[in-house]
Order: structure tokens, then C-alpha cells, then sequence
């Protein structure tokens, strides 16, 4: 079911009214009911998927916290890593692995030796609750959490349905609490939420679905255009993937606050990073902060030296882009901000030293730019179809036409232009005088707020239900 | 002291819910007569034609190839008012319930100058952008019978029904004509040839149902003494033969609606006339204009 159907609006009002009427077990069992219909209605078949791995872990848990001996210990965690990274293998990279050995055989043993791929369908938000699962398991083994011993409570945590498909990736030490509190219905935080759902559809269906139509015929037939149009496409881009993908996160957010859940920030304006760094800690947080605690950390950090560093930087980086999707192309976009971090880290003090003959305002106009060109260039191999084409649009930006006259498509470039102008002004206006003052103290205020951003949606809308961009993840 | 008629309590939330359903309705409506106004004040061509200031001698209809037809030079040479309603893949229907609007709105005009190849593109995905009209005698119907949902949602809330392209150029045609629109660029002839040779052969089609329609309009347009021509614009000499079907298509035409067609594709026009296989540039478009009056299509 997808968030911006209406078939979600009627299922939402549905659960929402009677979630607040349950209390205790009946109302986990609501959820879980509830999570189970919203992720069926796309393909039943798969909560199978969903079923077993909360049964590995639930289980694998409880045998964890009463298994003293370190051996056992490493053997549970090692089954229970293994199963959700075969289950996310077999359905995610199965047909990638295939592919990929398939190219190296017939380099080696000529045409004859391609290997058939498998009729494999990916379940929707696979990465994202196989991620919350194992992170469960592994704070478990790390003593940082205890077990749930509420099974109904530990699948409703994992199958919990406003983050159940595209995150924000919460973990059970953030999440498992807050389901043994009985959430009272409390209507400051029910408008707060109810203001970032708003927030979260306004993204989605004025920002990300506005853009789609220019950006997919700048990505499919980039020769058609010229340089100035395809450069447009890409930034469209980083705006239209930031929007659907924070706006899905606002609105899984801001539901779960109307219900009285208090989900992580999973995006805080990253496009005003001043380096990779700061970059990874405003972009997919959730994610990236998974990458550092159950990947980065592990590896070594930055605790061994400089060329460790920068290995585990690479590595995972790496796997944060295998993760995005099975091609090449994620894990290059993936080595590209590998690259830039560790890049970064070699220029810091060069760029310190340049720094102190710049105003303080140029330094900060200079580091955006570059963070968000450098952005840029890895999203034209992130969204490119194959490395080849995003090869094409480089030197097609490089060596095309820059006039506006031979500018395609100008009606739709002008609304998109103009509606992620409108989201820059309302960001950096909520950034100054942070309207959940105003929403919270002011409910006249609130009403034409919110009335407001209905009627922008109304006008400025794109409504054809399409599929977020991150479900494909 | 004076005292307050209504006190409502806004951190009740069953009163601040009601009050707020109540601004959204209220908003919407007002805002949505806004929106109409300024569609009814714009100088685009369709809000000419509701507006009841589009009567003309001329009408030219037709798709992105339609609106090549210069209206300034045929005006110019006819000393006759024209109004060109085409737009960019405009589907037949469309542009039957434009021309049946037009007819019952003014006094018939002498011609109707019909881009037929629009029969060979069979979206309908226009239709759905054209709510902002919808309160026309003929495009509501049309909108309601192909998007009965949009109707719907365009009746729940009138702001949604300026939501689409055609409210932009609503806009950008506020307080200018649309009416000598043409496209600029020079087509890169090189690149033309390069893109026929890649196509194998084409195939024009003309749906049965499109065809009935406009045999129905040239009835009802004949009523009132006006007749249609139908047109086919010049296209690109090495992309004529590429059409395999042409003759037949053209008999297919005449016969279903009993009107004569217009045939100017393989008219010899210079390479440098078009911006690509389909579509005259300004010179072009000039030209085929100037063509049409020295054929005598307009007496």
C-alpha cells in the first residue's frame, strides 16, 4: 500500500481511530494485524518473509541472552546474521551475483558459458526490516539491549507498518520501549505528526512526482537534450530522490507521532552540507548511522592508522551502495562517496590552510557548492540506466549546447524550479523561526498553516500514485 | 464592553478539527473562483474561446503540428480573424468537443483547417488537463466519461482542477498572445537524416471511433455553413517514403468521414524548413501559410 494512495488515507483513518480505543495485547495485535494488511495488499506471499525472519530472531535472541559461553554466543549471532543476509541475498542479489559471475565466464571462456538467471520477485522494504532485524540480534549479543519476550510486541516492532518499507531504519533499543508504554492519545503530539505528514506529502506529490516527467526523459534519451537541460535533470534529480525519500520518512515519522511514537530525523537538510561527512550525517541517517555502528566500527573506525581508516571508509561505503540496490552502479555510487570521504580527509589540511584568506561566508558558500556538485555528479550514476549512459551525460554536459533558446520541456523545468524554490524557502524559514512553536501555541495559526499546505498540494499536486523511489531498495 | 457573539475554544480538538475542514472547504471554493477568474481574464487561446472573444473567419486545429499553421501570415494575407486552437498531442476527441464549444459559443466561421495526423496519436492524456475548462458544455462531459475519478475529485475540490500544464500556460499567456507562437530552432539536417534512416518504415492510424467523430462535427459544422478542411502539414522529404500506408490511410479518412483531404506532405519544401521529420520551423511554417493562400484553401 503505498502512502500516497487513497487507499491509504482510508486505512490510516480506519487504524488510527480504533488504535486509540485498544489497549495492552489488543492493541499490539492492531498493529501487527494492521502492518501485516498494509504490506500484504502488495503481495501476501511475502509476509511469509516477514513472519520467518522475526521468528529467527525472536527465538535466536532469547537462546542469546541465556547462552553464557562466548562460543555459542558467536555461533547464535552467526546464524541469525547469516539467515537475513541469505534471505536478503537469494531475493535482492541472487540475479546480480548470477549476472555478474555470468561476465566474468564468458570473458574468460567465451559466449557460451552464460549461466540463466532466476524468475526472482524483490519483496518491497527487504533491506530495511532485515536490517532492523539483525540489528536487534547484534545489540542483543552486545549486551545492549534485552531479549523481547513478547512475541506479538517483537513483530509488531519489526513489521511496525509507517516504517515497515522504506524506513527510517529504527532500532529496537529506540523503538521496543515505547511499545511497552500504552501511547496515550495526546493532541499536541497529533498535530505535530499530522503537520509533518503534511510536510511529508507535500514533497512527495508537489516536489518529487512534479519532477518526475522532466528528469526520466533527460535519464532515457539524454541526446535529445542539451547540456543545460540534462544539467537541470540532474539537479531535478538530487532534489526529486530527496524529496520522495525524506518526504516518505516524514510522513512515516510524522504518523507514527500522531500515534504517539517518537521516531529518529532521518534527513535534515543535506543538501546544505559543507562536506561528505556532514553529509552522511543529514542524508538516510538511520542508515548511515547503522553503516558506522554495525559495519564502520567493527571494521576499526579511524582507530588504526590512516590507510585503515580510509580502507573501512571504502568498505563501507561500499556496501551502503550494494545495499541501495543489486548493480554496479549503486556500488560505484557507493565508491564515489567513498572516494570523496577519504579524498576529504587527504585535502583537510590543504583546505584548512587555503580557508584562512577567505571570508567566513565564502568558505561556507564554497564547501556547499562543492559538496553538492560532487553530490550531484554521483547521482548521474545512481539514477543512469548503465555506467555507459551516465558516461554519455558527463560529456554531453561538457561538450553540449548551454542555450536557452534549445531548452526542452520549459513549462514543467519552470514549475519544478518554482516548487523546489517554494521547499528551500519553507526549510530555511522553519530552520529561523521553527514553526512547531507556532503550530503547538497558535491553533488559528495551525489551521491556516495546514489549510495552507492542503491547498498547495490541491494546485501544485502530481497525482498519479507513483511508487517511492526507496521501495525499489 | 463589547461583547463576542461566538467564542470558540481552539484547543478543543473536535472544535479546532471542525473549524479547520470548515477553512479548507470555504478556502477552496474561494480560492478555486480566483483561479477561474484569472483562466477567464488570460489571453490563451482556449480562455479566448470561453471568454467569447475568439471569433474568427479561421479555425485551425490540429496537434504540435497544427500549431505550425501561422496564424499572423494567414490572418495577414486573408485580412480575416484566425484563431489557431491546437496544442501539443491533442487527441481527436478533444478536439471535437473544442470545435462543437466554439460553434455553439459564436457565429460559424467560413473554414475549419484540420492537422488530420493527428488521427495517427491516440493519447488521451490531455483530456485530463483540461479542467480548468471543464465547466464548457463539451469538455466536462468528455473529462467525466474519460476520468470520472479527476471529475470527481475536480468537484470535491475546485483548486485541484488548475493543478495541470494547461493552468501554466494559463499564466504565462496572462497578458500576451499565444497566437504567434513557432518554433524557433533550426533543425540540425544532419541529425533529421540520420534519425529517418533509422526507421524502418512508419504506419499512420486512424481510429474509427476518431473518425466517426469528426464525421459527426463536419455534420453539425455543415448546419451552421461552415466547412472542414482536412490538412496534412509538408514533412521531411526523405521521411515521406517512409510512410507506407499514406494513400490508403488518406482513402481510409475520406471515406469514413466524407471529407476531402488536403494533402500538402510531399510538398517540395527545402531541408532548412523543418526542425525535424514532423515539424516546419518558423520559415516553414511562414511558408506553408503563404502556400495555403496561393492554393486558394481560404477563398
Amino acid at each position: 500500500m503505498l502512502f500516497n494512495s487513497i487507499a491509504f488515507l482510508f486505512f490510516a483513518f480506519i487504524f488510527t481511530t480504533i488504535y486509540f480505543y485498544l489497549r495492552g495485547q489488543y492493541r499490539l495485535l492492531w498493529i501487527l494485524l494492521c502492518s501485516y494488511v498494509f504490506y500484504g495488499w502488495w503481495d501476501y506471499r511475502f509476509l511469509i518473509l516477514i513472519a520467518f525472519s522475526t521468528a529467527v530472531d525472536f527465538f535466536i535472541a532469547q537462546y542469546l541472552h541465556r547462552e553464557s559461553t562466548v562460543r555459542k554466543r558467536r555461533l547464535l549471532l552467526v546464524v541469525s546474521v547469516c539467515t537475513n543476509l541469505a534471505v536478503l541475498g537469494f531475493f535482492k542479489y541472487c540475479n546480480f551475483f548470477i549476472d555478474s559471475f555470468s561476465l566474468i565466464l564468458i570473458h574468460v571462456f567465451g559466449e557460451n558459458t552464460h549461466l540463466q538467471t532466476l524468475d526472482i520477485i524483490l519483496p518491497v522494504g527487504i533491506s530495511f526490516y532485515t536490517f532492523q532485524s539483525m540489528s536487534y540480534t547484534i545489540d542483543v549479543y552486545r549486551n545492549k539491549i534485552l531479549p523481547e519476550k513478547n512475541a506479538i510486541m517483537f513483530a509488531s516492532y519489526i513489521a511496525f507498518f509507517p516504517q515497515l518499507v522504506a524506513g527510517p531504519i529504527v532500532r529496537a533499543r529506540q523503538l521496543l520501549p515505547q511499545f511497552h508504554q500504552d501511547q496515550k492519545f495526546n493532541w499536541n503530539q497529533f498535530t505535530l505528526g499530522f503537520a509533518q505528514v503534511l510536510v511529508g506529502y507535500f514533497k512527495k506529490i508537489v516536489v518529487a512526482d512534479s519532477l518526475v516527467i522532466v528528469i526520466d526523459q533527460v535519464f532515457t534519451a539524454p541526446n535529445n537534450f542539451n547540456a543545460l537541460n540534462i544539467t537541470l535533470g540532474v539537479v531535478l534529480y538530487s532534489f526529486q530522490i530527496y524529496c520522495d525519500f525524506s518526504g516518505y520518512s516524514d510522513i512515516a515519522i510524522g504518523f507514527a507521532r500522531m500515534l504517539g511514537f517518537e521516531f529518529p530525523v532521518n534527513f535534515r537538510m543535506p543538501y546544505f552540507s559543507r562536506n561528505f561527512s556532514e553529509f552522511w550525517t543529514r542524508w538516510h541517517i538511520s542508515l548511515s548511522s547503522w553503516l558506522r555502528d554495525y559495519v564502520y566500527i567493527p571494521l576499526g573506525g579511524n582507530r588504526n592508522g590512516r590507510i585503515n581508516t580510509y580502507k573501512n571508509l571504502l568498505i563501507t561505503m561500499l556496501l551502503g551502495g550494494l545495499w541501495h540496490g543489486a548493480n554496479w552502479k549503486f556500488v560505484f555510487w557507493g565508491f564515489l562517496h567513498g572516494l570523496y570521504l577519504i579524498l576529504q580527509r587527504m585535502a583537510s589540511p590543504l583546505y584548512q590552510r587555503v580557508n584562512r584568506y577567505l571570508p567566513h561566508i565564502v568558505q561556507i558558500a564554497l564547501a556547499m557548492t562543492t559538496t553538492y556538485i560532487l553530490t550531484c555528479a554521483a547521482w548521474i550514476f545512481f539514477r543512469s540506466e548503465s555506467f555507459t549512459k551516465a558516461l554519455e551525460i558527463f560529456h554531453l554536459i561538457f561538450t553540449g549546447d548551454w542555450s536557452l533558446h534549445n531548452l526542452k520541456n520549459k513549462f514543467p523545468l519552470v514549475k519544478s524550479i518554482f516548487v523546489i524554490l517554494l521547499l528551500l524557502t519553507c526549510e530555511i524559514a522553519h530552520c529561523k523561526w521553527n514553526f512547531t512553536n507556532v503550530i503547538l501555541h497558535h491553533p488559528r495559526l495551525r489551521i491556516f498553516i495546514f489549510a495552507t499546505i492542503l491547498w498547495t498540494i490541491a494546485l501544485l499536486g502530481t497525482f498519479n500514485e507513483t511508487a517511492f523511489i526507496y521501495f525499489q531498495f | 464592553m463589547k461583547q463576542r457573539l461566538f467564542t470558540f475554544n481552539f484547543n478543543n480538538p473536535k472544535v479546532w478539527t471542525l473549524l479547520f475542514v470548515t477553512v479548507v472547504f470555504v478556502g477552496d471554493r474561494i480560492i478555486g473562483e480566483v483561479l477561474k477568474y484569472t483562466v477567464q481574464k488570460s489571453q490563451f487561446r482556449y480562455s479566448r474561446l470561453y471568454g467569447k472573444t475568439a471569433h474568427s473567419k479561421y479555425i485551425l486545429i490540429g496537434n504540435s503540428r497544427g500549431l505550425v499553421f501561422h496564424s499572423p501570415t494567414i490572418a495577414q494575407k486573408t485580412k480575416q480573424k484566425v484563431i489557431n486552437l491546437s496544442y501539443n498531442s491533442m487527441p481527436t476527441e478533444l478536439a471535437c468537443a473544442l470545435i462543437r464549444d466554439y460553434l455553439e459559443i459564436y457565429p460559424a466561421p467560413k473554414y475549419i483547417l484540420w492537422e488530420i495526423t493527428m488521427l495517427n496519436y491516440n493519447s488521451k492524456k490531455l483530456i485530463a488537463n483540461f479542467t480548468p475548462y471543464q465547466s464548457s458544455q463539451n469538455i466536462g462531459p468528455l473529462v467525466a466519461q474519460k476520468y470520472p475519478k479527476l471529475y470527481w475529485w475536480c468537484n470535491f475540490s475546485h483548486i485541484y482542477r488548475y493543478r495541470g500544464e494547461v493552468f501554466l500556460r494559463v499564466l504565462y499567456y496572462m497578458f500576451k498572445n499565444d497566437q504567434n507562437w513557432v518554433l524557433h530552432q533550426e533543425g540540425n539536417i544532419q541529425q533529421i537524416k540520420k534519425s529517418i534512416a533509422q526507421i524502418e518504415s512508419v504506419t499512420f492510424r486512424a481510429d474509427n471511433k476518431d473518425l466517426e467523430k469528426i464525421k459527426e462535427l463536419a455534420l453539425f459544422a455543415k448546419s451552421k455553413n461552415c466547412e472542414i478542411k482536412l490538412m496534412i502539414q509538408p514533412l521531411f522529404p526523405d521521411f515521406v517514403p517512409k510512410v507506407k500506408n499514406l494513400q490508403m490511410w488518406k482513402e481510409k479518412i475520406t471515406q469514413r468521414t466524407g471529407l476531402k483531404i488536403y494533402d500538402y506532405s510531399q510538398a517540395q519544401f527545402p531541408e532548412n524548413y523543418f526542425v525535424d521529420r514532423v515539424h516546419l520551423n518558423k520559415k516553414g511554417a511562414k511558408a506553408y501559410s503563404q502556400l495555403l493562400y496561393n492554393d486558394g484553401i481560404f477563398k
